[in-house]
């Protein structure tokens, strides 16, 4: 069986395994290594009722091994649906690297700081004037450029940009006439969004006004479900739409025509991840369980595009993470566990 | 000497460059190393105490470099060796005695070092030699690589023109240019008889950037950073920060510059991305900026063609597989849990039916979301003012219905003005004002008509109930029923009389009351031949002259 030979050829020192009692979702590297080589990994958990969990990992490079800490993981109302680290660039709000900030989208945008051996609450951003209601968030990303900004996206249409610094909302924008649900920041003022209307759109915090559609989804009102702007190559951005198996590359210098999409799943694409390190590279995960990782051509075949490589899980993947403090590991996650591939 | 020169000063390196007179150029002679030395994948300073033992393992370590490179040098068996040493490698020393991977960077530079010649004029070295003057060079890691083509790590260099060839110290500090830096050196080597003029020759100073904590490596194209120099981070060796266009569209950070923090030493990287590589990678690019770049330099060149050469012959060691460089990123060692895509092969791999695709995805965008909902509800049950999902909900198909009811509304107004005439404005006040205007007009227009009606049939009542005529063989019958008239009968009677009909009896009532009282008559006679007609009278005739006689105003029945 071709399956327990790729479980083979998983030997220990090229992936690392975490099995959760739950199943995972949500899945972030930090940006920050602790001292003596060790990065912090925190899962989500996807349970349908009101208690879910928040789990801190702690991965040696070196060693190869995955380790949770008991100590580091929080409750958290109903599944995270992003968990994400405070990025890499270094400010005013990171004093020294034993201490992360970590952040989760739920019914609201919260803010958590990572300690030695505890978690704080930090803070809970709500918008609504009402106390009571919420406009419950699908995504959210940090602006690495500027990372005093979080822009988070809700079944509301409207995405909202944060100035966490200060406590208090930047903007909110009306994005979509359906919900949104995944945002991707390319500069500083720069963002994008997708949503169930089956439009991709950026937004210039500069001209609040107006918004450029660079993609329709071909059959109209299919949902995009997820967004990744390229930071290597602000150029290009993927997206994948609902029960499809394409990878939909676009060149925002050339609207409504992909670039190029990547059509080797045999299964509905459910996460992509640009390479941290390179401009030309992507990866993308799906139900048919298998992560391929693609080189962007400069000129497409006739046949369309083939992976460069792939690997294959046991089960549907889930989520996907390509962290750039760790290059050369790929995250994923599938049923209740989370592996660290060697890429 | 120069060791002890180096030493002396805390510097960390010091190079001799020997003038070789039949090839016309200044040849690296000699060095010592004493910079930081990378030990068990761990930077240790060298403590500059001098303490007998840190001289000897300095002195080692600049042996074992040298060795090192000539073993590397030799194994690649291109015969780099243009290179005059003092003393020739007896037998190539075992690799494992220092291997590449355990160099620091300062370490590498001054390996470098090891393959460089300058002709006179050319460089730093070749410019003191033919000034004969010392040349100062301060922030050399970022000078011009004109100047100073093998600017990587040391940030300041000296040269100083001595004996037959130009002695070279540098150092990672930055330091100030400084006279007597250069005497004691001098001191060192060659006592008091050269006397060098003691002014300060060239001294350049770059902008140089606040400081750095770590040593880092920048090589800088000459047309300096206007553009975000990219960072690849392979290896914590060497870093190449390579100037390339940057998409118009990105927003460079406001500093302008990106200088990846090394983080050195701590992960056990092999020497990997090279600086070649990466040079050669892109000088393959059909990118014309990138190309020119590595035309444009010869130090450049130079430099790459160096490090090729070791790293090459490094590999040929048999060492364990350089870790691929950006472009060959993600070609599989057999370290890597992916494996190479090949169509043929991946059709056999069974795929996983799945029934419900994306289901967690869409769990997360599209359920997760309203649960929240739910929760609140579950919290706020007594609170009345609470705006819960639900409520939202019913909201919602509330509005939905208003909109309907608002739709159906002008429809119907829409209706009603087609069916109004002389309707001037749109608006429903209007449309409803000229309504009720032409409602109006048609209730008397009606009003008006029915009253005529009436009064037509009702006119008629009254003056003509019925005429009966019947003739049988002669024998006449009459019965005539109407409105009452004076000398109505007598009328009859006459009539009769002149038609021809001999009335033989009469009977005759009334009926109904008032004004409508009626007269009922039943005649009877015999019809006769007269002298004013030919024939015997008709029915026909009889009722029509009755008719004349009983309603003398109107038109006769037809």
């Amino acid at each position: 069986m071709d399956n327990t030979s790729q479980e083979s050829q998983l030997q220990s020192e090229n992936s690392s395994t975490y099995e959760s009692t739950y199943p995972l979702y949500a899945m972030a590297i930090s940006s920050s290594s602790t001292s003596s080589n060790l990065q912090r990994i925190a899962v989500g958990s996807f349970i349908e009722e009101y208690t879910n969990r928040v789990d801190i990992l702690s991965f040696n490079a070196e060693t190869l091994t995955l380790r949770p800490n008991p100590s580091l993981s929080f409750d958290h109302p109903y599944p995270p649906t992003k968990l994400m680290f405070h990025p890499s660039t270094p400010s005013s709000l990171l004093r020294h690297s034993a201490v992360d900030l970590l952040a989760t989208s739920g019914d609201y945008l919260r803010l958590w700081e990572v300690r030695e051996s505890s978690v704080e609450a930090l803070s809970l951003f709500n918008n609504s004037k009402t106390s009571e209601f919420c406009a419950p968030l699908t995504s959210f990303d940090w602006n690495d450029i500027d990372p005093k900004r979080i822009g988070t996206s809700s079944i509301d249409t409207t995405c909202t940009i944060w100035d966490i610094e200060k406590g208090v909302v930047e903007t909110q924008l009306i994005a979509h006439d359906k919900e949104v649900y995944d945002i991707a920041w390319g500069e500083a003022r720069v963002f994008s969004s997708v949503s169930a209307d089956g439009s991709v759109r950026i937004f210039d915090l500069r001209d609040k006004e107006h918004s450029t559609i660079i993609y329709e989804s071909p059959q109209p009102d299919t949902p995009l479900l997820r967004l990744a702007w390229n930071k290597q190559d602000l150029r290009y951005m993927a997206t994948i739409l609902m029960d499809s198996n394409k990878v939909v590359i676009l060149d925002i210098r050339s609207p409504t025509m992909p670039v190029a999409e990547l059509e080797r799943h045999r299964g509905s694409v459910s996460a992509i991840a640009w390479a941290p390190q390179s401009s030309r590279h992507i990866c993308s995960a799906g139900d048919d369980a298998q992560a391929l990782i693609w080189e962007l051509p400069t000129v497409a075949g006739p046949n369309g595009i083939d992976p460069m490589s792939v690997y294959s899980a046991g089960c549907e993947i889930n989520q996907l993470q390509w962290s750039a403090t760790q290059p050369d590991w790929i995250a994923i996650a599938f049923a209740n566990k989370m592996q660290l591939l060697r890429v | 000497m120069l060791q002890a020169a180096v030493q002396s000063l805390h510097w960390t390196y010091t190079l001799f460059w020997k003038f070789s007179p039949q090839q016309r150029v200044l040849k690296w002679s000699d060095g010592f190393y004493n910079g930081e030395i990378k030990v068990r994948r761990t930077v240790e300073a060298m403590d500059s105490s001098s303490s007998s033992e840190e001289e000897e393992a300095s002195l080692q370590r600049t042996n074992q470099l040298r060795d090192l490179y000539y073993d590397l040098l030799l194994s690649d068996g291109s015969g780099q060796g243009d290179i005059v040493a003092n003393e020739p490698p007896a037998t190539p020393r075992p690799w494992a005695a220092l291997s590449p991977e355990d160099l620091s960077e300062s370490e590498w530079y001054y390996l470098m070092c090891v393959s460089f010649s300058f002709p006179p004029g050319v460089g730093l070295p070749g410019k003191a030699y033919a000034k004969e003057q010392h040349v100062w060079l301060e922030g050399a890691n970022e000078a011009d690589t004109k100047i100073f083509s093998r600017a990587i790590l040391a940030k300041t260099v000296v040269c100083i023109p001595l004996l037959d060839g130009v002695v070279e110290l540098g150092t990672t500090d930055m330091v100030q240019e400084n006279i007597n830096f250069i005497n004691h050196v001098k001191s060192f080597f060659i006592g008091d008889h050269h006397t060098l003029p003691p002014k300060h020759a060239l001294s350049e100073n770059s902008a140089s950037n606040p400081i750095l904590q770590e040593p880092q490596l920048l090589l800088l194209d000459s047309e300096t950073a206007t553009t975000v120099p990219r960072v690849f981070t392979q290896s914590n060796l060497m870093e190449l920060v390579m100037a390339e266009d940057s998409p118009a569209a990105a927003g460079s950070p406001d500093d302008g510059s990106y200088l990846l923090d090394s983080g050195l030493g701590l992960l056990p990287l092999e020497p990997a991305l090279s600086v070649v590589e990466l040079l050669h990678g892109e000088c393959d690019n059909s990118e014309a900026e990138t190309s020119q770049l590595c035309m444009e330099q010869e130090g450049h060149t130079h430099y790459s063609k160096t490090v090729s050469t070791i790293l090459e012959g490094s590999s040929g060691h048999g060492q364990p597989d350089s870790l691929p460089s950006v472009r060959r990123l993600l070609v599989d060692s057999f370290q890597s849990a992916f494996a190479r895509w090949s169509n043929g092969a991946n059709n056999c791999h069974e795929v996983p039916v799945v029934e419900n695709p994306q289901r967690l995805l869409k769990n997360i965008l599209f359920r997760v979301p309203y649960l929240h909902g739910k929760q609140k509800r579950h919290n706020n049950t007594n609170n009345s003012s609470a705006q819960t999902l639900e409520q939202l909900d019913l909201i919602s198909s509330h509005v939905a219905a208003e909109r309907r009811r608002r739709e159906k509304l002008n429809e119907k107004f829409m209706t009603l003005r087609s069916l109004v005439p002389y309707v001037t404005k749109m608006d429903k006040a209007s449309i409803l004002g000229d309504t009720i205007e032409y409602v109006k007009q048609l209730h008397e227009k009606v009003k008006k008509l029915e009253e005529e009606d009436e009064g037509r049939r009702s006119g008629k009542k009254r003056k003509e109930r019925a005429v009966e005529v019947s003739v049988i063989e002669g024998e006449v019958l009459l019965e005539v029923e109407c409105v009452e008239r004076e000398g109505l009968l007598l009328d009859l009677m006459k009539t009769l009389e002149e038609v021809g009909i001999e009335v033989t009896g009469v009977k005759s009532s009334f009926k109904g009351d008032g004004d409508e009282r009626v007269v009922v008559v039943e005649l009877r006679g015999k019809v006769k031949k007269i002298a004013k007609r030919k024939n015997k009278i008709s029915i026909v005739e009889v009722k029509k002259v009755l008719h004349n006689t009983i309603n003398p105003h109107h038109h006769p029945l037809p």
